[in-house]
Parts: structure tokens; C-alpha cells; sequence
């Protein structure tokens, strides 16, 4: 379990993270959505005790990463976004070296080390160097570390990104035996489509404050499918008319966007045809969690 | 923690540039070490002492070569008088001898000796008047009393005995070489003969023993009385391995024959061979190269272990695993130091051993141990101050910094020390420049040597002493500097993000 406890950090003048409280529970995979630089990779790292918070707290199951670090972060994995490792060293001998600071023996940690890079995908490339390994490898490498342990907590920040589909759906796949092993998981994404279909529920970070925090289902209740309609002619009584229907959201020259349809929504051209409008094109537009996010974000603003 | 450590380690030591420099650095010291040797050797190396004895119109001169190790060796001899040679001859294991009508009459001149090494000339020898000294061993009370050479034989000593005894119609001469001033290791070559009968077979007893110039003579006589050693003398060429007390600095000889005792004295408080080679063998271009370029591999590894993982966020993701930041801090600062003690280490006993197999001559372990530990206290100063560097910089400024100081200590110490020295009114030269210059030396990595080797030096008698000198301010400068630099360097990395 992961509980985020009113961290804030700033860097010089700029506040990448301001009071920011959620908590992961074990068999949960929360989605942690923010736009790039709205603070998800700041938490993170002072979840995993690499960043130390101004203020605040983060407890991996029950111990302060903080105070209590060495004991902590046993308890976690963690795959960052762009892993980053002394590039000279063999896959195998730099897993066998960072098993060590888990107190695993090196007969130990090179048996482990053939067995997690055999299964995250690896076992071809046990001696080659780390600098020859593509973005992908490298993450898939950086997951075999973070599961030395074998941890009740996984974070994970982008890792989709910059990954081939085959790749995407190893970190989607894995993601979810996770959950089914109890384990908490914390996906961070820039984008609300990349969790939709694994987490359980979505925190939404925007310029270092969490600005909600919601479930899959409340998500996709909020993303409404909008309705387009062209009239060469918009005036305020076309307007009028639509306002009975539903919620203008946008109009541009002679295209109306409603949403958030009340009544039947062929009473919308029959009204506007009877009032005496030509009504060119009327179309239905389902709404993404995109669409989603940036209102939720829209309205943190 | 010990398989992080260990394969730190690993990648530090057994890193090309590492092992580079101290192939470079141990091959440079063992070569020019047996260059010392060779040149120790032969600059004065190969000498020679001879007898002319001349006794009812028979002539004989018996000789003998060594080197500076008082090792025989072998020689063409050439036997000169008024620029002509008269006999000609060459040694055999080191001992020569020419009998002849020819050598009789005017006494030679010279001896020309020609060896591999080189060729040289022994002429007749003009010390002092030796006063020899009749005295019983069986106490101190016995009389004292000059004695007369016999009217119808003459002798003449080539060369530069240490010391010569007439007792009873037989003539010694002793060369006494001091291989170890520090154990008392010596070799005496004893030539002597019967110079009233030309009888090539003395049989003497010759009873040794040592004291302190220093002593009354009351004391020295006590110390011989108790503590004399004997030696027989059967051969023309006698060479005995012999340990004298190296508390002491001069050896008494007395030379029994039938009763009679003939006495002299050797002083072997001078310079002694081992002494030589340990002057130049510090001071050896490999300890040199080493004390100068190790810092730049100090430097590089600073920049493997630290400085580029720091930059590029590798730390960090070592970061992540169950460790604190003093962890990671101090693990990768002591696979440096791990590198800069081996590497000191093994050079030190490179240079040890093979100064033993083939020169042998060694220091003592101590010596070895001070030596090893000043090289390895000057190496961790440099990488613990480029260590601390490291966390303060980011980037390429950390590599600027570290060669800039790199400079500093090694290039341009000199001048500071002599705008220091300027600026306090101190004269650049004489003792109280040495007094200030040891003083500064503590605070230059590189020049910490300095400070070690003089210990080393004062111990063998090789400098003089330095009243300012003090060995615990120079264990403690060191421990003093890589302590407030590593608490600096980690309150640093404590506090930055990463």
C-alpha cells in the first residue's frame, strides 16, 4: 500500500507539487493523469525516496520513505520513464550488482537475474551492454530490477511511452497480474486513455495540486457524447431553440457542438426545421476521456 | 552491501586507465631501480686492494676485486712501473697474485685492472701512520705498545684498505663494506699474509667487536670484552658475512698470531650502500610517475563512480533500491579508496620484492608500510577532495575543476609556496624555507610523499633533521583533510535533488 501524505516540493521559485494526498491500496492500480510537468514524475520520485519532499510524508506500506528508507523501498518497483543506467555494464552483471544492495548473493542474484530478464523478455540479451539496449529493453530491464524484491508495490511512471504495441501490451498485461496478485500499483500517464482499461481509479494532477480523484465508471459517466449541427444561418433564436436542448458548448461560424441532450434528439432538427432553418448536417460525436481530462483540468483552472 | 561494493570495486581497479598507470608506474620504479643499482655499482664502484711484499729479493703481489657490495669478481691485471707494465695476470674468483724477480727492485707504481665494467688503477696507498697496538684479550689492564717491522721485509698496500694490522711478520687488510646501515649487514674482505716467510697461508684469529665512538673508551672496552666474535683466517682472500650492531659505528679488530694481538679500528657510521640505493630508489622515476599521473586516474574515477551517474540520473535509479543516500555516498567513495590502497599497495610490494630478488636490498617492513600507507593517503586526498568536488559541480564543471586543482598542486605548487614564502618574509632558501616548505606539503595531495618519505629518509639517516617535523600532525593532516572533505561533500549530496 501507498499513502501520499500532503507532499509538497518546490524547485527554486516553481511549486511542482503542493500538498498532493492519495493513497494506492494493495489490488488497486490507480492512474495518475497530468499534463507534462503537472508534477507526476516529482511524486513519484519522492515516493521511491530519491526526492526528498519539502514537507509531507509518503508511506510504502506503513513505513516512511523518508525516514525509515531502507526499509521502505524494499517494498517498492519502480519503472521510470526514461531509465537511465551507468550504460558500460552487461544487463546481467548490473542486475547482479543492484541485487546486492537487496543483500542477494551474487550466486543468488545471477540465477534471479537469468530468471526475470528471461521473463520480462530479456534472456537474449543477458550480456549485452546496457548501452545498446533500445528504449523498450531498457524499461523492460528496468522492470526486471524493480521486481528483484518481489514487490507489493509497482509504480510506474510513462512507461508506455516511446513502446512498440507489442511492448504496450506487456506493460498492460503485467499490470493487471499485478492487481490480481494484490499488489497496488501506480500508473502515471499524460494521457487518460492509457489507464482507462486498467485502473481502478484515476487521480488528476494539474500544476502540482490534485485536482481530482475518480473512478473509471464516474470518468465515463462524465464523458457524454456531443451532437454537431450545421445551419448556414445562426442567429440567437437558432440558439434559443438548441439552449431547450441540451448545453451549447461551442459555436463556430455555422456550426453548433451541444452536449448533455435532455429530450429525444430528432425533436432537435424537426423544431429547427419547422422554425424555418435549414439544418445542413446534424451529427452525433462521442465524447473521450480526453475530452474528459481536459475539462476536469479546465475546470482547476 | 558487499557485492556493490566489491564490483565498484571491480570496475575501479581493474579499469584500463588504472592498471596503466601502475604497469607504467611499477615497471618504471623496478627498471629504474636496477638502474640506481647499476649506476650505484658503477660509479665507484669496482676497487681493488693489493699487497707488495718483498722479502730476501722475492717478490709477490697478492690482490683482490670487489665491487661495491664487496662481491669478488674477476680482472685482467696489469702490474705498472715508470709507465711500462712489468707482469701481467688476470684474477681468479676475485683473487690475484704475481710472483717474479721483475717485481722486486723500484715498487711498482700502479696496478691496472681491467674488468668488464670498467678498467681502473690502483695506486700505493698513503694513509695515515697506523699505529699497531699489541693488547691480550683477557682484559683491559694489558699495555698498549708499539711495534717494529722486521729490517729485512718491506711491504706496500695498494688501493684504499678501511683498515691494516701487523702482528707477529703477517700483515691483514681489511675492506669492510656496510650493505645495511638499519640490520648491521656487512661483508669484510680480509687479504693477509706472512710477509717474513711469504707463507700464503696465514693462520690468524681475528676477534671483532663495536662501539660507539662516542663512549668513553672505558665503555667500548667493556663492550668488546663481552661481545667480540672470532673469525679464522686461512686463505690469502678471506670474505666473511658479518653483522655489526647497527647502534653503534665503529668495529674493532684485533688480529691474533701465536699470542699477539695487533689492533685497529673501521668506522661503518657513513653512508652505507643500502642507504644510496634508498635515496635514489624513493626518489625513482616510478614512484614519480605514479605520485604525479595517479591523480589524474583519481580524477577520472571520481567522474565514473559519482560525478556521471549524478549527471545523467544513473544514482538515481541506484538511488531507488534499499539504500539512503549516505549509502550510496559512502559505498562509492570506498571502492575509490578500496582502488587508491590497492594500487598503492601493490605497487609498494612490486617495488619491495623486486628490489629483494634482485637487488637484494630491501626496507624494513615498517618503512614498507609507512610508504604503501603516504601513498595511499596522498591518492585518497586527491580523489576525496575531487569526490566532494563532485557533489558541489554539475556537469563538465566538475571535470574543469578537478584537472584545474590537479594543476594547481602539481605544476604550480612550487611558485605558490614561493609567493607564500615571499609574502612572509621567509628566504627561499636555507632551514627555515625546508621548515616552511614541509609544513606546506601536508596540504598537497601530491606533495604529501614529500612528508612520508622524509620520515623514511630520517630513519636511514638519508636527511637532516627537520625541527618542525612532527609525525602525528602528518597522520593527522591527512586524516584531518579526507574527513572535513567527506562530511562537506556528503552534507552537499544530502541536500541537492538528484
Amino acid at each position: 500500500m501507498i499513502e501520499i501524505d500532503g507532499i509538497s516540493k518546490s524547485f527554486g521559485s516553481l511549486k511542482a507539487l503542493d500538498r498532493v494526498s492519495f493513497s494506492v491500496k494493495n489490488g488497486e492500480i490507480v492512474g495518475y493523469v497530468g499534463l507534462n510537468g503537472a508534477g507526476k514524475t516529482t511524486t513519484i520520485r519522492i515516493c521511491i525516496g530519491v526526492l526528498n519532499p519539502d514537507s509531507g510524508d509518503v508511506k510504502i506500506n506503513g513505513y516512511s520513505i523518508t525516514y525509515e528508507k531502507r526499509i521502505a523501498s524494499r517494498y517498492i518497483g519502480w519503472v521510470p520513464e526514461l531509465p537511465i543506467f551507468e550504460l558500460d555494464e552487461k544487463a546481467l552483471n548490473y542486475f547482479v550488482y543492484l541485487a546486492g544492495y537487496y543483500g542477494i548473493s551474487y550466486t543468488e542474484a545471477r540465477s534471479l537475474g537469468r530468471k526475470l530478464l528471461e521473463e520480462v523478455g530479456l534472456g537474449n540479451a543477458l550480456n549485452m551492454k546496457l548501452k545498446n539496449f533500445s528504449l523498450g529493453m531498457k524499461k523492460r530491464f528496468a522492470l526486471a530490477v524493480s521486481m528483484i524484491n518481489n514487490p507489493s508495490n509497482f509504480l510506474f511512471d510513462e512507461v508506455l511511452n516511446g513502446l512498440d504495441p507489442q511492448g504496450i501490451a506487456f506493460f498492460r498485461e503485467l499490470t493487471k497480474r499485478f492487481k490480481k496478485e494484490n499488489r497496488a500499483v501506480l500508473f502515471s500517464s499524460h494521457i487518460l486513455k492509457e489507464v482507462e482499461d486498467i485502473a481502478d481509479k484515476v487521480v488528476f494532477i494539474h500544476r502540482g495540486r490534485i485536482v481530482k480523484i475518480m473512478t473509471i465508471d464516474e470518468i465515463k459517466s462524465m464523458a457524454k457524447p456531443k451532437f454537431i449541427i450545421k445551419i448556414p444561418s445562426i442567429d440567437e433564436r437558432a440558439i434559443d431553440i438548441l439552449k431547450k436542448y441540451g448545453d451549447i458548448i461551442n459555436i463556430d461560424r455555422d456550426t453548433i457542438h451541444i452536449e448533455n441532450i435532455s429530450r429525444d434528439i430528432s425533436e432537435i432538427v424537426e423544431d429547427l426545421v419547422k422554425k424555418g432553418y435549414r439544418v445542413e448536417e446534424f451529427k452525433k460525436e462521442e465524447a473521450s476521456l480526453e475530452d474528459v481530462f481536459f475539462k476536469i483540468i479546465g475546470e482547476a483552472k | 552491501m558487499k557485492i556493490p561494493i566489491l564490483y565498484d570495486f571491480k570496475r575501479s581497479f581493474l579499469r584500463i586507465s588504472t592498471i596503466i598507470i601502475l604497469v607504467v608506474a611499477i615497471a618504471l620504479g623496478i627498471s629504474l631501480s636496477y638502474l640506481t643499482y647499476i649506476m650505484l655499482l658503477r660509479t665507484q664502484l669496482i676497487n681493488s686492494v693489493a699487497l707488495h711484499i718483498e722479502k730476501d729479493g722475492e717478490c709477490t703481489i697478492i690482490g683482490t676485486i670487489f665491487d661495491r657490495k664487496g662481491t669478488l669478481i674477476d680482472g685482467e691485471i696489469n702490474i705498472i712501473r715508470n709507465g711500462m707494465t712489468i707482469y701481467s695476470t688476470s684474477s681468479r674468483k676475485g683473487v690475484y697474485m704475481a710472483t717474479g724477480s721483475q717485481l722486486c727492485g723500484e715498487t711498482p707504481d700502479s696496478i691496472e685492472i681491467r674488468t668488464n665494467v670498467m678498467n681502473f688503477n690502483i695506486t700505493r696507498y698513503r694513509g695515515e701512520r697506523i699505529y699497531h697496538l699489541y693488547i691480550s684479550l683477557s682484559g683491559i689492564e694489558e699495555r698498549w705498545k708499539g711495534i717494529e717491522f722486521p729490517e729485512d721485509t718491506f711491504f706496500t698496500v695498494y688501493g684504499s684498505p678501511d683498515a691494516w694490522i701487523f702482528v707477529n711478520d703477517t700483515i691483514a687488510v681489511f675492506k669492510l663494506f656496510t650493505i645495511s646501515r638499519r640490520t648491521g649487514h656487512s661483508i669484510l674482505i680480509v687479504l693477509s699474509a706472512n710477509i717474513s716467510s711469504i707463507d700464503l697461508k696465514p693462520d690468524l684469529l681475528l676477534y671483532y667487536s663495536t662501539y660507539r665512538a662516542f663512549l668513553s673508551s672505558e665503555d667500548s672496552f667493556k663492550n668488546l670484552s663481552t661481545s667480540y666474535r672470532t673469525l679464522e683466517i686461512k686463505n690469502i682472500v678471506e670474505v666473511y658475512h658479518i653483522d655489526l650492531d647497527p647502534y653503534n659505528d665503529t668495529m674493532i679488530l684485533s688480529l691474533e698470531k701465536e699470542g699477539a694481538i695487533g689492533m685497529n679500528t673501521i668506522s661503518y657510521g657513513g653512508i652505507s650502500f643500502e642507504q644510496m640505493y634508498i635515496e635514489m630508489a624513493l626518489g625513482s622515476g616510478g614512484m614519480n610517475i605514479l605520485v604525479a599521473f595517479f591523480p589524474i586516474v583519481m580524477i577520472y574515477l571520481v567522474n565514473t563512480l559519482f560525478a556521471k551517474p549524478k549527471e545523467s540520473g544513473a544514482l538515481e535509479f541506484i538511488l531507488a533500491r534499499p539504500v539512503t543516500r549516505f549509502d550510496i555516498y559512502l559505498l562509492r567513495y570506498l571502492s575509490g579508496v578500496l582502488t587508491a590502497l590497492s594500487s598503492a599497495t601493490l605497487y609498494v610490494v612490486s617495488i619491495a620484492v623486486s628490489s629483494a630478488i634482485i637487488f637484494g636490498i630491501t626496507l624494513d617492513i615498517t618503512s614498507y608500510i609507512v610508504l604503501a600507507l603516504g601513498l595511499s593517503a596522498s591518492f585518497i586526498m586527491f580523489y576525496t577532495l575531487c569526490y566532494t568536488l563532485a557533489s558541489v559541480t554539475r556537469g563538465k564543471t566538475y571535470l574543469a575543476t578537478a584537472l584545474a586543482l590537479y594543476i594547481l598542486f602539481a605544476f604550480l605548487w612550487t611558485f605558490i609556496q614561493f609567493a607564500i614564502a615571499l609574502a612572509l618574509n621567509i628566504p627561499l632558501i636555507g632551514k627555515e624555507f625546508t621548515e616552511f616548505s614541509h609544513r606546506l606539503n601536508h596540504i598537497n595531495p601530491i606533495n604529501y610523499i614529500d612528508v612520508v618519505q622524509y620520515f623514511i629518509k630520517l630513519k636511514y639517516d638519508l636527511t637532516q633533521e627537520i625541527s618542525v617535523a612532527n609525525p602525528y600532525i602528518s597522520i593527522a593532516v591527512p586524516i584531518a583533510w579526507i574527513t572535513v572533505l567527506f562530511i562537506i561533500g556528503y552534507k552537499i549530496f544530502k541536500k541537492i535533488d538528484l
